[in-house]
């Protein structure tokens, strides 16, 4: 397969992810607990793109997540662009195509663009923030960590993940 | 790049709020308008779902447990304050969906199915079956941004006992991440008992008088001689509401379109 061909199946597969944000995810459960499927496509494509394109992706995604919920537009902008950053950063200095490494990745980022909404917005603070970060937020960076490796088991020869360390 | 976006972000954090309003409406109103219109059929759906299960199921229960009235009659009352609201509220209003969003502050904004073009203006209250949810903020053609009381900002003049209380209740910090309420400025002499139904006194012009607002947990603060403030029991929890009326018209007592406890 070339080069075009797999980053045309990804594109798919992170598309679809976008359209399953607005349509499957208000069908599951609890809304701080359902996954986060836009942050997950973010994710999987900044962890296959350079910093530089990862970040804009992440503010892309970032004022778009804002107009959603304009608490305090700009901090999911913000949030996204350090996560889309940093996951792309991880991928020099960790080895990305790994399942376990992946599954880190996905919680890591959902708990810190939590954090950093939270804090960016000034929302939380004290116990408020630790309670949100300790109970919510783990759960909903759960939740999204299985369904992006349900998704990387499902098309794990698109995205070229190994299933052993 | 990296540093560009951050920047840019920070920008729009900083901005004057009318600039990110726009901006952010600016977005619904246009690359967002398909997606939005997605996730409020979807919406739609699973509430037409929870109907069709809800008629199967009663059609289920009266072909099989026709003896066992009460247990009918418990799921009658709760369809019926669902709907029920709709019919006690006097004033012209408008039901909208709430889509719900992936951020941890979803619950302190709402985006509500309904906007300009079913008449929703700006400041216009926002109730659900329990009581206040909050205002409407930010109106778009086909939807609105609804602020509830877990906004920062928000404040509410509200009144208890028959009005021999009268005070201003903002969001507080309960045990945990718990959004409750505080109703402040009340009397020192003014005693109100736990449990007490705070509603909306009608004073400012945005809200009218009679919507539930609370229920007095307990006091958090004494100024000897001066004031005390009261721990509220929110009437609504933001987060957890999926359906909401939004008053379209000024009304003047609204306590008789809400159940008393």
């Amino acid at each position: 397969m070339n080069g075009q061909g797999s980053g045309l199946k990804v594109g798919i597969v992170l598309f679809a992810l976008v359209i399953m944000h607005f349509t499957v995810r208000p069908l599951i459960g609890h809304n701080d607990v359902a996954p986060d499927f836009m942050l997950l496509a973010l994710m999987f494509y900044a962890i296959r793109s350079r910093p530089g394109y990862a970040a804009i992706a992440g503010f892309s995604i970032g004022i778009v997540a804002d107009a959603l919920s304009p608490v305090a537009v700009g901090s999911s902008a913000l949030a996204h662009t350090v996560v889309g950053y940093l996951q792309a950063w991880g991928k020099a200095v960790f080895f990305p195509d790994n399942l376990l490494v992946t599954t880190g990745f996905l919680f890591a980022g959902v708990w810190i663009r939590n954090l950093l909404v939270l804090l960016a917005g000034s929302q939380l603070d004290g116990m408020g923030l630790f309670w949100a970060m300790g109970t919510w937020s783990v759960a909903q960076a759960v939740t999204t960590t299985v369904t992006g490796i349900v998704v990387v088991l499902v098309f794990r020869r698109w995205f070229k993940i190994e299933m052993v360390q | 790049m990296f540093l560009t976006c951050l920047s840019l972000a920070a920008a729009v954090r900083l901005a004057p709020l009318p600039f990110a309003d726009a901006l952010a409406s600016g977005i619904r109103e246009t690359l967002l308008v398909p997606f939005l219109q997605l996730q409020m059929l979807t919406e739609r759906s699973r509430v037409r779902r929870t109907e069709f299960a809800t008629i199967v199921a009663q059609r289920d229960s009266a072909v099989a447990v026709a003896g066992q009235v009460p247990a009918l009659e418990g799921e009658n009352a709760r369809l019926r304050a669902i709907l029920g609201l709709r019919t006690r509220m006097s004033v012209r209003h408008v039901a909208g969906e709430v889509v719900h969003q992936s951020l941890p502050s979803d619950g302190t904004t709402l985006i509500v199915s309904v906007g300009a073009a079913d008449g929703v203006e700006r400041w216009a209250p926002v109730v659900a079956v329990g009581g206040l949810v909050g205002n409407v903020q930010t109106v778009d053609k086909g939807t609105s941004v609804v602020y509830t009381w877990t906004h920062p900002e928000f404040a509410v003049s509200v009144t208890a006992l028959d009005e021999r209380v009268v005070g201003i209740a903002s969001p507080a910090r309960g045990s945990g991440a718990t959004m409750m309420l505080e109703l402040r400025g009340v009397p020192y002499r003014g005693d109100v008992p736990v449990g007490t139904q705070v509603v909306t006194a009608g004073l400012g012009g945005v809200y009218p008088r009679g919507i539930p607002v609370g229920y007095v947990r307990g006091v958090i603060d004494e100024r000897e001689g001066w004031s005390r403030s009261f721990l509220l029991e929110p009437a609504v929890h933001p987060a957890a509401v999926s359906h909401v009326l939004i008053l379209l018209a000024q009304a003047g007592d609204l306590s008789a379109g809400f159940e008393r406890p």
